[in-house]
């Protein structure tokens, strides 16, 4: 059989599943593109269709204008970014219904199994731009969904994945007392709904493709599959002024309760596993929410309220306990920029969270 | 010989000094001694620098008299009439080492100073003929007249400083021009349209051997142009003087020691132009008649070969002699910029631009929407919406581009009255110097046509709704095929261990 050819796959690839995957609309995902087709397309290469690829800027720039003042980003996807996107269709493919039948049911397993040894040959983001740059185009990974259509009749009834029912069996539809259920299944509801894929497996790869792109990670936190954990990927983008940062602007778009929940949770793993400069990073993270809370209940107000959690041992407290204990800290050494009248209400406002039992459990663990 | 006058004394001994109201003895007149000439000029550049010899004048006289050993010194008298001129006089005397004294004939005494509030007396008096007998506390002397110096002379014989700055003074000037030099000189200044006066003086020859009188063009330019000022001040044959005074000149690079505004001691239907260098001053005791510099213009005449005059064959009205109308780009700076032309491929820009202008540009800017484009104008400018092409307002409903200027270059009515637009007719002339007239009743106030959501600005909303919205990733499946697996190969292994690619930041390698 013969194969295609770099350009040939970057166009399919871009036309029916990356250019939807930024600006919307119906997702077409098509021929498996496996890891040398994926590596195959490379550096500098740019599909035809350029009022798509013009479409996917304008919406990827206002993407990452949520998080940085920038107005410009390179067009096309740079190699990595469409080995990742070619991943990405992989990995949505292999939860295709089709693979659920005689002599197909190890296609997901060996397509996994590809996808792994393609995502252990993409590297991490060069630099923060770059994991911005693979955040713009992978930030709607979670929101793609297949809409599985559940069809009744007078006589019968006939499920849909993924694909339009014929007309014949929607026809005269008061007449033949017929009846469609749509129900949307997001991606990480695909493998339990008419796929052979290993859910765990599947999880897990999608956590490695999560690696590829720590912004989306993080950007991503308060997903229920796969569980946020602390990579080496995102504790580098988190380590640097300009990653926290824009991690800051990107979880304060999120429900604040659930990134609590998610980082609390993520970094008492750390603390589990002694992983002392992880912590660091992770923990200045909390600092720096910590800070942007307190800072946020002192503008306007005299008497701004103290930032308080209950007495409950979970992990959001521990999030916002550990925060504040280390806010405090930074405050009462560096007096971190601020006066001594702002210091002194920050402080107030941290302290009943920096005395909490979450707190003092931080402290504990600290040592 | 002098005593101080005490408080209360009512009586004096020096004929003719009286006690005015203050108490201050005071005769008729007031007289300053001073050593030397160059004194004197001092003690008149000083006093006329605050104050004006105006009222001095009338009883002002300037007297060289002699000693009786022989010492000439210089004095000065004058009406005393109040105690406040005297204390003015004698304060500037002081200053430049002259003695003050008062008196009415023939004795004088010494005005009033710190130690004397009310003056003083002369306890003894000196019987002599000489006409002027000087009592101070140091001396007593008696003083023949020799000779009276007339101020006007004085002035005259002064010779000015050097001072280049008045090169850069503002301000009206004489130019004297030599009589070879003043046909060109006309012709440069109306070439240059340099508005000014000129005439003809006429000076007596400087010596037998002349011919005749001395013809000069003296020229009188309100405002001579800054170039021009270097040029005249160096310039063999021509001297540019400034006006120091009425009916009186210093020339260009000097000023004289005294304020000559001051002296009114030249006639203002006159000219008096002191020269520099110790040149003698030229001086018109009347000022001749001045003509307009255009007046004096090169004239050429036609050439004989054609006929005198070119008689009309009819008598019907002859056609109008008329030239394009022409845009060319003008220097002069941007005045009056309150209109903008906005071409169809710039709407969108001004869609987008108006949710970004502020409430008081869209509330005084109307808009006329043509199928040329948008025309908006603005009372108070119209620089607050940067787009399309600028217009200024030359004439009411008349506009031009800004930064252009039109040729030939008539009066705006009259440009307006032949373009012959109707009064409701707002007319565009454009680079090409195409008019446009677009009706004044097109335009409606931007604010309302916003509101109103013209035919254009439904648009604004639709592709902004369009450019904002986010259509859901809806995925769609297609049949597998047959061979589904056939590319699904792993990554060829690399060739060569990849060396190790940078991290963020560098070094941080926390446990996983």
């Amino acid at each position: 059989m013969a194969k295609d050819d770099p350009q040939t796959l970057c166009e399919r690839l871009f036309s029916t599943f990356l250019g939807p995957l930024v600006v919307g609309g119906t997702m077409l995902p098509g021929k498996l593109f496996g890891g040398k087709g994926a590596l195959s397309i490379g550096n500098h290469r740019q599909p035809s269709d350029v009022d798509l690829l013009s479409r996917s800027e304008l919406t990827r720039v206002r993407v990452a204008r949520k998080l940085a003042p920038i107005d410009t980003l390179d067009q096309a996807p740079s190699g990595n970014e469409w080995a990742l996107a070619a991943c990405l269709h992989d990995l949505v493919q292999s939860t295709h219904p089709g693979f659920d039948a005689l002599f197909r049911r190890s296609g997901p397993k060996r397509i996994l199994d590809v996808i792994e040894k393609t995502l252990e040959r993409i590297p991490p983001p060069a630099s923060v731009g770059d994991a911005l740059s693979r955040h713009t185009w992978f930030s709607r990974m979670f929101e793609l969904a297949r809409t599985d259509i559940d069809l009744q009749w007078w006589t019968g009834s006939e499920r849909f994945l993924g694909t339009e029912p014929p007309r014949r069996l929607t026809a005269w539809p008061e007449l033949r007392r017929v009846s469609e259920t749509r129900t949307p299944r997001p991606l990480m509801d695909l493998p339990s709904s008419g796929s052979a894929v290993d859910v765990q497996r599947f999880t897990m790869v999608t956590a490695a493709f999560l690696e590829k792109t720590p912004l989306t990670d993080l950007a991503t936190v308060t997903r229920s599959a796969p569980v946020f954990l602390w990579t080496r990927e995102s504790l580098a983008l988190a380590a640097t002024q300009g990653g926290r940062t824009m991690v800051g602007r990107a979880l304060g778009l999120l429900s604040q309760r659930a990134v609590d929940t998610a980082l609390g949770r993520a970094t008492k793993q750390l603390f589990a596993a002694k992983a002392v400069r992880a912590l660091f990073v992770a923990v200045d993270l909390l600092r720096d929410r910590a800070l942007m809370a307190a800072s946020a209940r002192l503008v306007g107000k005299d008497e701004p309220e103290p930032l308080a959690i209950g007495p409950e041992q979970n992990d959001a407290a521990f999030a916002i306990g550990a925060g504040a204990l280390v806010a405090s800290h930074w405050i009462a050494q560096t007096g971190g920029g601020f006066n001594e009248a702002e210091r002194r209400a920050i402080l107030h406002v941290l302290a009943p969270a920096a005395q909490s039992a979450a707190a003092r459990e931080v402290k504990a663990l600290l040592g | 010989m002098l005593e101080r006058i005490a408080l209360h004394q009512t009586r004096l001994r020096t004929p003719g000094l009286g006690l005015e109201g203050k108490g201050v003895a005071l005769g008729a007149k007031g007289l300053v001694l001073l050593p030397s000439l160059d004194r004197l000029v001092a003690w008149l550049s000083v006093y006329t620098r605050e104050h004006s010899l105006e009222d001095l004048m009338p009883s002002l006289v300037i007297e060289i008299v002699q000693s009786k050993l022989g010492t000439k010194e210089i004095t000065l008298s004058f009406a005393a009439e109040s105690s406040d001129r005297m204390d003015r006089v004698a304060e500037t005397a002081r200053l430049v080492g002259g003695f003050t004294f008062t008196g009415t004939s023939r004795h004088f005494v010494q005005y009033r100073d710190a130690a004397a509030p009310f003056g003083y007396d002369a306890t003894q008096l000196i019987s002599t003929d000489a006409p002027l007998v000087l009592y101070h506390d140091r001396f007593t002397q008696v003083y023949a007249t020799e000779k009276e110096v007339g101020l006007r002379s004085l002035l005259l014989r002064l010779m000015p400083h050097v001072d280049p700055s008045t090169v850069e003074d503002g301000g009206p000037r004489f130019i004297v021009a030599e009589q070879g030099l003043g046909p060109a000189l006309i012709h440069y200044f109306v070439r240059s349209r340099v508005e000014g006066e000129v005439a003809v003086g006429e000076w007596p020859p400087e010596s037998a051997f002349d011919e005749g009188p001395v013809r000069r063009y003296v020229m009188r330019i309100p405002d001579l142009p800054k170039r021009m000022r270097p040029l005249m001040a160096r310039t063999p044959g021509l001297t540019t003087f400034l006006p120091a005074g009425p009916g009186v000149a210093v020339e260009m690079g000097y000023r004289h020691p005294v304020a000559l505004r001051a002296c009114p001691v030249f006639d203002p239907n006159g000219l008096v132009l002191i020269r520099g260098r110790g040149d003698e001053p030229w001086t018109l005791e009347k000022m001749p008649q001045m003509g307009d510099l255009r007046a004096f213009a090169r004239v050429e005449l036609r050439s004989e070969g054609g006929a005198d005059v070119l008689k009309a064959s009819a008598t019907r009205l002859p056609e109008p002699v008329r030239v394009p109308l022409r845009v060319v780009p003008s220097p002069a700076p941007w005045r009056n910029v309150t209109a903008t032309w906005i071409p169809p491929q710039q709407l969108s820009l001004l869609r987008r631009i108006a949710y970004a202008l502020p409430h008081q540009t869209i509330l005084r800017t109307q808009v006329a929407l043509t199928e040329r484009g948008a025309f908006l104008r603005s009372n108070q400018g119209i620089e607050a919406i940067p787009l399309g092409t600028f217009f200024v307002e030359i004439h009411p409903n008349l506009y031009i581009p800004a930064g252009y200027d039109v040729t030939p270059a008539v009066a705006p009515e009259v440009l307006y009255r032949a373009l012959g637009a109707s009064a409701s007719q707002v007319l565009f002339i454009n680079t090409a110097a195409h008019a446009i007239a677009v009706e004044e009743s097109a335009f409606s106030p931007l604010e309302t046509a916003l509101l109103e959501a013209q035919a254009w600005e439904p648009l604004v909303a639709e592709e902004i709704h369009r450019a904002l919205e986010e259509a859901p990733v809806d995925l769609k499946l297609e049949p597998l095929g047959v061979f589904a697996l056939s590319q699904v190969q792993p990554p060829a292994q690399p060739e060569e261990p990849q060396p190790g690619v940078p991290q963020l930041p560098p070094g941080t390698q926390p446990p996983r």
